[in-house]
């Protein structure tokens, strides 16, 4: 049965959120709520799961060093009223502390140092089409952080670098726009592949037989 | 002109039933626009076949919902790909909807049929909540981070885990994310030492050029068209070589239609100016 009862179940949400296109309508807001309660159904199963795993079934299999962190764990929810907030802010202090003191080593080599040395290429190579990109990533990484200067004025030939910077900038923004364009694109190939395969092809021409019918009523009711 | 003038006021619900059937095309008969494999994918393929049989590879998967089919296919393709190395992999989800997704990829790829064992050839963590911390805890202790898997198995248990206990054990780490590299660059790369591989979405490919450039990320799969390419490489065909024709097609009708409606625009112009 789930062999053409899932497929079906999914395309027919797909077209139910789809139909938004066409106008709004009760089976758009069926599919909405549908899909945010099961995305917070999986979270806070996947939540729950995760607390079991790393911290219940360890503490109850004799690791008792987990009873703070599981104290801690509940103080959190202090959160949910304004009398016991307070208790929220202790472990919260303490993962922010925690997780800066992980970052902050990575950070310091990962993210500044080893950018910088990355950033330090040769620009007199064997290869003319090699020597070309590391010309513009020097000239691009340098210009666009003078752009980020703004104890001096941006005028003369400072002012030319970070108007340079700020181009190199914007080509970043474009490339970067022009790639989450293809990602954005992808939530709506998933459920294509559900409403025109088998069997929720089906389903999708008979959506579009009902959206035909319902056009020309609208449009002889004059609505 | 008074044709084209009156693009630019066309009903836009007409453009969707296009985008919609330059969707359905690909799907119903697909095109199999022949594509180049690009260089980043080839060494992603490259560093898997260079492993020696029994390494061990973790991934590390990080999805979200809608993300799912532009990276399911990337994450077949590499599950596909390890277990046919003879490699052994262990799987994590970094997010809460990580792990459904990683056991929706594992049963498409039905590692049983290839005759891999659970527990011997490869193992599904579950979801480990964290974050960076959680990355920072399964480098330095993953039998002290996690206890069982994603079935609720102890991890005792399993013979694979029997070897895996910190980085030092893991050859390789993939990872199939949608955000930016900055917490893998600084547990994996610096903490772990482990050159890692971005399975990603194509919108992060741009974020996470400048850690491959410095070195601390082996290369990038991204997108969609990374795991067409991906496919290609590991002789396994599936949606993701469909989705390329999709977005080709997709893409080539948004390119049009953005000319015709500038078209449109300037002799809607044209003709105000004329009737002036």
């Amino acid at each position: 049965m789930s062999d053409w009862f899932i497929p079906l179940l999914g395309a027919a949400l797909s077209i139910f959120a789809f139909s938004f296109l066409y106008r709004d309508n009760p089976f758009f807001k069926f599919a909405e709520h549908t899909i945010v309660g099961v995305a917070v159904g999986i979270e806070l199963y996947s939540g729950y799961q995760s607390i079991l795993k790393t911290g219940w079934t360890p503490l109850t299999g004799g690791s008792y060093i987990l009873i703070p962190a599981m104290i801690l764990g509940v103080m959190t929810l202090g959160r949910l009223s304004k009398r016991t907030i307070w208790a929220s802010n202790y472990p919260l202090c303490i993962l922010m502390g925690v997780g800066l003191g992980l970052a902050v080593r990575g950070a310091v080599i990962g993210q500044l140092l080893d950018q910088i040395r990355a950033t330090l290429l040769p620009m007199a190579t064997p290869n003319p089409i090699n020597n070309l990109n590391n010309f513009l990533i020097v000239v691009g990484t340098t210009a666009s952080t003078m752009y980020f200067i703004f104890t001096r004025s941006h005028t003369g030939i400072f002012g030319f670098l970070t108007k340079l910077g700020r181009y190199f900038i914007m080509a970043a923004m474009g490339a970067t726009f022009g790639s989450m364009s293809l990602t954005f694109l992808s939530p709506v190939i998933g459920p294509a592949f559900l409403m025109f395969r088998e069997p929720g092809i089906y389903l999708t021409a008979a959506t579009l037989i009902v959206i035909l019918v319902d056009m020309i009523y609208r449009r002889r009711k004059g609505v | 002109m008074m044709a084209l003038s009156k693009i630019t006021t066309i009903d836009r619900r007409w453009i969707w039933l296009v985008v919609m059937i330059a969707f359905a095309i690909p799907i119903i008969r697909p095109l199999a626009i022949p594509i180049k494999v690009s260089e980043d994918t080839r060494i992603a393929f490259n560093a898997i076949e260079s492993l020696p049989e029994g390494s061990v590879v973790m991934l590390d998967v990080e999805m979200w919902m809608r993300y799912y089919s532009e990276l399911g296919p990337t994450t077949e393709a590499f599950i596909y790909h390890v277990l046919k190395k003879n490699l052994k992999l262990v799987i994590w989800a970094s997010s809460p909807e990580g792990a459904p997704f990683a056991e929706t990829a594992l049963r498409a790829v039905n590692p049983e049929n290839m005759g891999k064992k659970y527990g011997v050839d490869y193992v599904h963590l579950g979801y480990i909540a964290g974050g960076e911390k959680a990355m920072a805890s399964l480098m330095t202790d993953i039998h002290g981070t996690v206890t069982t898997d994603y079935y609720g198995n102890n991890i005792k248990d399993l013979k694979i885990m029997e070897n895996v206990r910190s980085s030092k054990d893991i050859k390789m780490i993939a990872c199939v994310m949608s955000t930016q590299p900055d917490d893998r660059v600084r547990q994996y790369s610096i903490t772990g030492g482990i050159k890692w591989i971005a399975l990603t979405s194509g919108g992060w490919v741009p974020g996470i050029k400048p850690f491959v450039a410095s070195g601390h990320v082996l290369t990038t799969v991204g997108g969609i068209r990374g795991g067409a390419e991906y496919e290609l490489l590991v002789g396994r065909p599936g949606s993701g070589l469909i989705s390329t024709d999709i977005t080709s097609v997709t893409l080539l009708l948004m390119v049009a239609l953005v000319i015709v409606t500038n078209i449109g625009y300037f002799a809607e112009r044209a003709s105000r100016r004329g009737k002036k």
